[in-house]
């Protein structure tokens, strides 16, 4: 009676989750999703959608020639979008791994991610190696958390996930945490609006792999054959660094992302 | 001999209404009372002041020697003297019938349950109800709500009884088990005053009657003389409608 | 949308879930014991007759209901947490925001419940000389407490699933693991369903337990 009572449960779940979705094609105008939630990568001014990643797809669907619109949907909507192909492509700082290659397919790398770590001052946490057996905050579906979870392990209790990166700086300051983890441009931006917080940035090239963002797409998507080389003509034609300088204020290197894979 | 009750001046109003303006009321021991009167004569109200189930405005309640409106009188004390039967009965329908019975005796009188329990089942026995100790109230009818309702009043060895239309919520073949018990009660010697439509009631078992209109006592008197040659007109206009 | 349904992912995290299985578990029957007991005093304050117990006690339930629970979370972790013990701590926070939202509501419960009971059955009690406080403690809350159970079972089963809030600090519960998976695969319904499940199956329980209890009392 009562497995009978769950498998119904269950599978009425199913059927409500299938029933909400519809595939709705693209035409001549490609339908580009986003989770405008990540300054300064993208992010709402007012109703518009802005950002390093909004100026990087006006330039690579420029160059190959298409029309598009984008659509601030929401992180898992967006998810769910691009998977089933009702959106044909989703950019938001997307980090490329091997997991998520599993359900979709990526464009080239056209970010690299550089993490960094936060602590307070008299902190003896000089490198990411020092993180292990600390109690560390990162931002959740971020390349510090993939990173992190690489160096923690999957299920350790002591890498505290959050929403967002301002709770997770939170918790570093009330003393939750030893450390937190971030995007580079994140980091330096927090610790430049808190001075009196005495906070330490401390770098680690070595230890903290590279992450690169692409571009998201459902499995065997015609998009990627003529997004890719568009990417890689901006990156050459040096608009790329155009864009970059305009939001980081400096030049990118962007002989990491050709020579990533 | 020194009255159980003296009320002197006692007045009672709810907001702007005036309930009850100036009673004047002694009670001898042993004596039965019978308040009469149409509803809204403040009968009621004048009976619950007696145990402070109603908070009077002025004047002065004095039972057994001591004066409920002195705040240093422990009005719990006064309570647990003073037995109270409802028109509704209220008995706890959460308990068990001797439950109910042995609940204050052991709580207020700190009674080991068997001794509440030996006093419990004998008042029971002279209600006619011993048979229904382990019931629980909603099973039982009106009649013997009622019986189970005096009897718990009296696990408390009250010295004062006080009866607030206690037949009136039964059905008319219930009445007469009800009175039945109160008469026997009064036959004991019981200080009793009784709020009741009954009016047969009051002219046998009363030893006095107090007629109350528009929270003043118009008239009172011996059964005899209230019912036979009622000096007021309005105890008469009353009386013509209910006999 | 379930063609490609991947079963080996829920696989992997089923230990992890399990773990905060176990932590909501906890975290709910920790704050569903202390909002109950919390609420009592909060629903009694509710019908004082004293304006400065009043008046505090109106004053909690309008802000416990009236404001996120999200908020009250955050507030709870960062403030009162932090300012009680200088550093904060997730469970302590998620306990303490629960209860106190809890308390709210079971403050209500409670007074609804006893104001359910006629008041001819605390006339009976006082006519026998006991006190309020034996009236309330053998008259009216036992009577009052069979009614409210209906009530508190809304009450436990919101609660254990409001519990999936506490993810937002990190305590490592269910939906927080849910989101743990969600991330690593991007992917919603194999972490969201997982999750919904584990929740059904806890307050299905709940709900039984409540209905056996409901039948005992």
């Amino acid at each position: 009676m009562v497995k009978k009572g769950l498998m119904l449960a269950f599978v009425g779940m199913l059927a409500l989750s299938v029933s909400a979705c519809g595939k709705g094609a693209s035409g001549d105008v490609y339908k580009i999703a986003t989770d405008a939630n990540y300054a300064p990568m993208e992010s709402m001014d007012k109703d518009k959608i802005v950002g390093f990643d909004v100026d990087f797809l006006d330039a690579v669907m420029k160059q190959a020639g298409l029309k598009y619109k984008l659509t601030n949907t929401g992180w898992d909507p967006m998810q769910e979008y691009v998977k089933k192909g009702d959106y044909d492509a989703g950019v938001s700082s997307v980090s490329i791994t091997d997991e998520r290659k599993q359900s979709y397919d990526f464009s080239l790398p056209y970010f690299e991610s550089t993490n960094m770590i936060l602590v307070k001052e008299g902190s003896d946490i000089k490198s990411a190696l020092d993180l292990k057996g600390k109690k560390v905050a990162v931002q959740s579906s971020t390349t510090a958390d993939t990173l992190m979870t690489e160096i923690m392990g999957t299920g350790n209790t002591d890498l505290k996930k959050y929403e967002s990166n301002t709770l997770a700086f939170l918790e570093l300051d009330k003393g939750g945490v030893d450390a937190a983890v971030a995007d580079i441009a994140i980091v330096k931006e927090y610790a430049k609006n808190n001075p009196t917080k005495k906070f330490v940035l401390v770098e680690d090239k070595e230890n903290f792999g590279a992450e690169f963002y692409g571009i998201l797409y459902p499995k065997n998507s015609e998009l990627k054959a003529k997004l890719d080389p568009a990417i890689q003509a901006i990156i050459e034609n040096g608009k790329y660094a155009e864009i970059y300088k305009k939001w980081f204020g400096e030049e990118p290197n962007t002989a990491v992302l050709t020579g990533a894979k | 001999m020194e009255p159980i009750i003296q009320v002197r001046s006692l007045k009672k109003t709810f907001g702007a209404n005036v309930v009850l303006q100036d009673i004047n009321v002694d009670v001898l021991p042993s004596e039965v009372v019978v308040v009469i009167g149409p509803s809204g004569s403040g009968k009621s109200t004048f009976l619950r002041c007696l145990n402070l189930l109603e908070e009077p405005n002025g004047g002065e309640i004095i039972i057994d020697g001591e004066s409920l409106m002195d705040k240093r009188t422990s009005i719990a004390a006064i309570r647990s003297e003073v037995g109270m039967v409802f028109q509704q009965f209220n008995l706890f329908p959460h308990k068990r019938v001797i439950e109910n019975i042995i609940l204050a005796p052991m709580l207020v009188r700190k009674w080991s349950e068997a001794q509440a329990r030996a006093k419990g089942m004998e008042l029971l026995e002279k209600v006619g109800l011993a048979e229904k100790a382990e019931a629980y109230p909603p099973s039982l009818s009106g009649g013997q709500a009622q019986r189970v309702a005096i009897a718990r009043a009296l696990a408390m060895e009250p010295k004062i009884m006080l009866f607030d239309e206690p037949t009136s919520a039964l059905d008319p073949e219930m009445v007469g088990e009800v009175l039945g018990v109160m008469q026997q009660l009064a036959r004991e010697g019981m200080t009793m005053v009784v709020v009741t439509h009954e009016m047969g009631f009051a002219r046998e078992v009363g030893d006095r009657v107090l007629f109350m209109e528009q929270g003043f006592v118009v008239e009172e008197g011996s059964p005899a003389e209230v019912f036979g040659n009622p000096k007021q007109e309005r105890t008469r206009a009353f009386l013509s409608k209910v006999l | 949308m379930f063609e490609d349904f991947r079963f080996d992912i829920i696989l992997d995290y089923v230990p992890l879930v399990l773990k905060g299985a176990l932590l909501t578990v906890g975290l709910s029957a920790a704050s569903i014991l202390l909002g109950s007991i919390l609420g009592l005093g909060i629903g009694f304050g509710k019908m004082s007759r004293h304006w400065y117990l009043r008046w505090p006690a109106v004053c909690y339930v309008n802000f416990f209901r009236g404001t996120p629970l999200y908020v009250q979370i955050l507030m709870v972790h960062f403030g009162l947490i932090y300012f009680l013990l200088g550093t904060t701590n997730s469970i302590i926070a998620a306990i303490t925001a629960l209860s106190l939202n809890s308390a709210a509501y079971s403050a209500e419960i409670y007074r609804a419940g006893i104001q359910s009971i006629d008041k001819g059955q605390t006339e009976a009690a006082l006519s026998l000389g006991l006190t309020g406080r034996q009236t309330m403690r053998h008259i009216i809350l036992p009577q009052a407490v069979k009614r409210m159970i209906p009530a508190f079972g809304n009450e436990f089963i919101t609660l254990v699933k409001d519990s999936s809030l506490i993810a937002i600090i990190a305590a490592p519960e269910i939906m927080y693991w849910s989101n743990a998976m969600r991330s690593q695969y991007m992917r919603i319904w194999e972490p969201y369903l997982t999750a919904s499940l584990v929740y059904f199956i806890l307050t299905y329980s709940l709900n039984k337990l409540l209905l056996y209890i409901e039948r005992k009392v």
